[in-house]
């Protein structure tokens, strides 16, 4: 039976957050009339209801109900600057008078897409979308029509949008100790598991017996260098570098999808370790935050979709390679240049130190997983390779993660609910230590629960 | 004709084109170096290559070179009000201050929802989305929960973006005596096809005879209601109301595509024709220029996405929802009434007429059909009730279409050139506007009436 100190403290956590956002419950009655939940994304929401917001400036987020925020999600990373960078929000401004989009090429796409080959060596040339899930879909596309073979192999609790070839497995098969079994989500043909095959993350010989097992169907692996929203898992030592000599070895091309993990250095995560897949897919921190998705690599394989060839692979969109977003792009790619990223990575790895300080301080078993300026809280002292090891870790502590970032929000620190936090630019140690000293606190608050966890 | 005269004219035009976008030009040669063919987008390109936009405003677009345009592209009919509209412009500048996205709700989201569901019956919820594609996509998915079936049966030749399970026979099945082979993109997996049926538009007896051949595993009936992407082609008096009867009967969804009819009424084509459907797929000029997409309809249906119930269905995006596109769209739709709408509509209907005149009294056969505030004209006399019927009759018109597409350009008119040349109204528009496109589009029969022989005989 749950004791009464720890209801009593997870009542006041909640009746605080309800005081501090009426406004914001207001809202989510008027939004529900129209939108199911009152949301219009899955991962916005957190019970009892996320806060509206009104506003956001630099690091900080305002709500309907004048609460300010320190804002350590940056749209799910994809604001590297914060809000309403002055710089971004004059390219935006400008480029609106002159339209929004035209339906024709602009000079802008190629000085973006310009910007983005001279950064990551692996892309040769490539081609806008408006999002990471437009961005992953045109790599397995292209690598499909390349190879002539229709399976993909993907990691277990791997993510790449909503495309229904890539809803397999997004949450990890939790069951058995084997090869993970492929499951689609609700809404998705059963006979997408045809064409798609799943390994584990940071497991080489998974990945050779899917490889070897299916050699005449596979196509492409496709994979993000650093689990984003499968766990924030980097990669182990040589693991990519792996993928790659097994890629090569059974012919099959390599896709990064680096749309998250994109933020952590000019040429990507692909860059840092000095590993060259055949084609990447990209978006988020790429459009200065409005919707953006892209993808490239190999000139040879990109050249199919070039429309002046016979039998040229078809990619349009409405709104892909748009002038607003290209503008914003370009002038907040213009201002993350590599020693601006290598301050904010370090400043991430200020954050880390001190949320496990923090944890220390309580005596809690734990650290941080992520890289960079990206940084997740673990429960755990257990090495975490795979999106599995993360889920099975944090299963446990769901409902203090819950408390935890309604508390942080009580105390004016928004980070993702499922315990990541990503930093900004305009950013400074200052903020970190504030973030660090309301996490301490608010999990030593918490800490009769964790302790309820902890003795069953 | 003696071919070689032809062939001047061609030549002549072709020359005046590359000599009026000569920067255009320059910068596709740096385009070439990063992206293939120059180009990010397959829908923009025509040959020999398309020109640069600088600056849009109003309805005109200007080139690199400094030449003006009317644009009657509107790109791909999703900028309603043109460019740089200022109450647009206006509330995008406004919002940027505010930021653009929050990964949190803001009163935009439902303030803009609300607006769409007060002018569309079907609309009882909705989500919001990035593009047409993953709207066409969300509303699949929702109506394969919903049912429980995965089939869906889709148009010979109807568009909904470039999702897999949308990728088949965009182009209609040229060969086929009975009903359509259904046929995937290249990159397309051939499995999908186990669960995708493809029907000719304006063919109840086909639907129903692949209902019943499917009967119980059809989770949804894909269609626009204007089959747009292949000849603007309207639906016969009573075909929705018949496959809305036909889905009822089978036990299947109905979904539309109003992502490009929307604009034909404040409730969209389903509106005017007084059809329900059970979810629809909205975008373009929703997001006020903004990428956007849109699905929503039957509350019961929509509820599957709600976050607050067990075992909801995962509906994200990055940027879903995002202010600066929801604010752009609701200033877009503010000042798109019915009244508006029905005057840039009355204008079509003058344009249509227009421009079918100027055939006639150039002596070139074509049509000017099309639907609302779109002329799509054609080189061709034969009725179409279908793709097939209409990929026939154009196939023999194409190279003449190109010329008269390259030559409207040279004359300072900027239309859509798929085979059919379609010309989009937009609000900045008034009836001299539409005169001068008349004009234009007669000064440019004249020059290319010649050619008109070769492929009409």
């Amino acid at each position: 039976m749950p004791s009464t100190e720890v209801e009593k403290i997870k009542e006041n956590i909640m009746h605080r957050y309800l005081e501090r956002t009426k406004k914001s419950a207001r809202h989510t009655e008027s939004a529900k009339k129209c939108m199911p939940g009152g949301d219009t994304r899955s991962i916005g929401f957190f019970n009892p209801y996320p806060f509206f917001v009104v506003k956001g400036k630099g690091f900080h987020l305002y709500d309907a109900d004048g609460n300010q925020y320190i804002d350590f999600v940056n749209n799910m990373t994809s604001l590297v600057h914060g809000h309403a960078h002055p710089h971004v929000m004059e390219a935006i401004r400008k480029q609106t008078e002159k339209g929004v989009t035209h339906g024709l090429p602009v000079e802008a796409q190629y000085r973006l897409a310009d910007l983005l080959c001279e950064r990551i060596p692996s892309v040769e040339s490539l081609r806008f979308g408006n999002t990471g899930s437009e961005a992953t879909m045109f790599c397995m596309r292209a690598a499909r029509a390349f190879t002539g073979k229709d399976g993909i192999l993907k990691m277990d609790g791997g993510y790449h949008g909503g495309h229904d070839f890539v809803q397999v497995n997004p949450m990890p098969d939790l069951r058995g100790n084997g090869l993970p079994q492929p499951q689609p989500t609700k809404g998705v043909p059963a006979g997408v598991v045809n064409d798609i095959f799943v390994a584990p993350f940071n497991d080489l010989e998974a990945t050779e017996q899917v490889l070897s097992e299916n050699n005449d169907k596979i196509g492409a692996i496709i994979m993000e260098p650093m689990l984003g929203a499968g766990g924030g898992v980097g990669p182990n030592a040589g693991y990519l570098r792996g993928m790659r000599r097994l890629a090569d070895q059974y012919g099959v091309l390599l896709i990064f999808d680096e749309i998250i993990s994109y933020r952590l250095h000019e040429g990507g995560l692909q860059a840092m370790e000095g590993v060259t897949p055949d084609l990447t897919a990209l978006g988020k921190i790429i459009g200065g935050g409005l919707p953006i998705g892209a993808f490239g690599g190999r000139k040879d394989i990109m050249a199919m979709f070039d429309p002046t060839t016979p039998d040229a692979v078809t990619h349009s969109g409405t709104f892909t390679g748009n002038a607003i977003t290209m503008a914003a792009g370009l002038a907040n790619l213009e201002i993350y240049a590599q020693p601006e990223i290598d301050r904010l990575n370090k400043l991430g790895e200020y954050l880390a130190d001190g949320l496990n300080k923090a944890m220390y301080n309580l005596g809690l078993k734990g650290g941080t997983r992520g890289i960079g300026s990206m940084v997740g809280i673990a429960f755990t002292d257990k090495p975490l390779n795979c999106s599995k090891d993360v889920v099975l870790s944090l299963i446990p502590f769901l409902e203090l993660i819950q408390y935890l970032h309604l508390e942080m929000l009580n105390r004016g620190i928004y980070f993702l609910n499922r315990g990541m936090f990503t930093l900004s630019t305009p950013m400074t140690e200052k903020e970190i230590d504030c973030c660090v000293n309301h996490f301490e606190e608010a999990l030593r608050m918490l800490m009769p629960l964790v302790e309820e966890i902890q003795n069953h | 004709m003696a071919s070689s005269e032809a062939e001047k004219i061609k030549q002549d035009i072709l020359k005046r084109y590359q000599q009026r976008t000569k920067k255009s030009w320059e910068l596709r040669q740096q385009a070439i170096q990063v992206l293939p063919g120059g180009d990010t987008r397959s829908v923009a390109y025509y040959p020999p290559y398309p020109f640069f936009a600088a600056e849009g405003k109003g309805c005109h677009i200007y080139d690199c070179d400094g030449n003006e345009y009317i644009d009657c592209v509107n790109n791909m009919t999703s900028l309603i009000h043109g460019h740089a509209h200022p109450h647009v412009v206006k509330a995008i500048q406004a919002q940027a201050e505010k930021g653009t996205a929050h990964a949190a709700p803001t009163e935009l989201q439902y303030k803009l929802a609300s607006m769409i569901c007060d002018r569309i019956p079907s609309f009882e919820a909705l989500r919001f989305c990035n593009s047409g594609t993953e709207a066409t996509m969300f509303a699949i998915r929702a109506a394969r929960v919903h049912t429980g079936k995965d089939i869906i049966i889709k148009m010979d030749g109807g568009y909904h973006g470039s999702h897999d399970y949308v990728e088949v026979n965009l182009l209609p099945d040229l060969t086929a005596e009975d009903l359509p082979s259904a046929r995937v993109e290249a990159g397309v997996p051939a499995s999908i096809l186990n669960d995708v049926r493809i029907a000719p538009f304006n063919d109840l007896d086909a639907m129903e005879r692949i209902l019943k051949a499917n009967q119980n595993r059809v989770a949804a009936i894909m269609v626009e209601p204007v089959l747009t992407q292949t000849g603007g082609i309207l639906p016969k008096e009573g075909y929705l109301q018949g496959v809305r009867q036909l889905a009822d009967k089978y036990g299947a969804l109905l979904v539309f595509d109003e992502i490009i009819t929307l604009r034909a009424s404040v409730g969209g084509m389903q509106k005017m024709v007084g059809v329900m459907p059970d979810l629809t797929a909205i975008g373009k000029i929703i997001g006020g220029g903004l990428p956007v997409g849109a699905f929503g309809g039957r509350r019961d249906i929509m509820d599957i996405f709600d976050p607050a119930k067990p075992a909801a269905v995962t509906h994200s995006g990055t940027f879903s929802g995002n202010a600066l596109t929801l604010a752009a769209g609701i200033a877009t739709l503010e000042i798109l009434g019915q009244d508006e709408i029905d005057r840039i509509n009355n204008l079509g209907k003058q344009l249509r007429s227009g421009l079918k005149s100027a055939l006639d009294n150039a002596g070139i056969k074509g049509q000017a059909g099309g639907f609302a505030s779109a002329a799509f004209v054609s080189f061709f006399e034969q009725p179409y009730s279908n793709a097939k019927e209409a990929a026939l009759a154009v196939i023999p018109t194409l190279d003449f279409a190109k010329d008269v597409h390259l030559e409207l350009l040279n004359q300072g008119l900027y239309p859509i050139t798929r085979g059919l040349v379609v010309f989009v109204v937009s609000t900045p528009m008034d009836e001299k506007k539409i005169n001068q496109i008349i004009q234009r589009f007669e000064a440019t029969l004249e020059s290319v009436k010649p050619l008109a022989a070769e492929c009409q005989g």
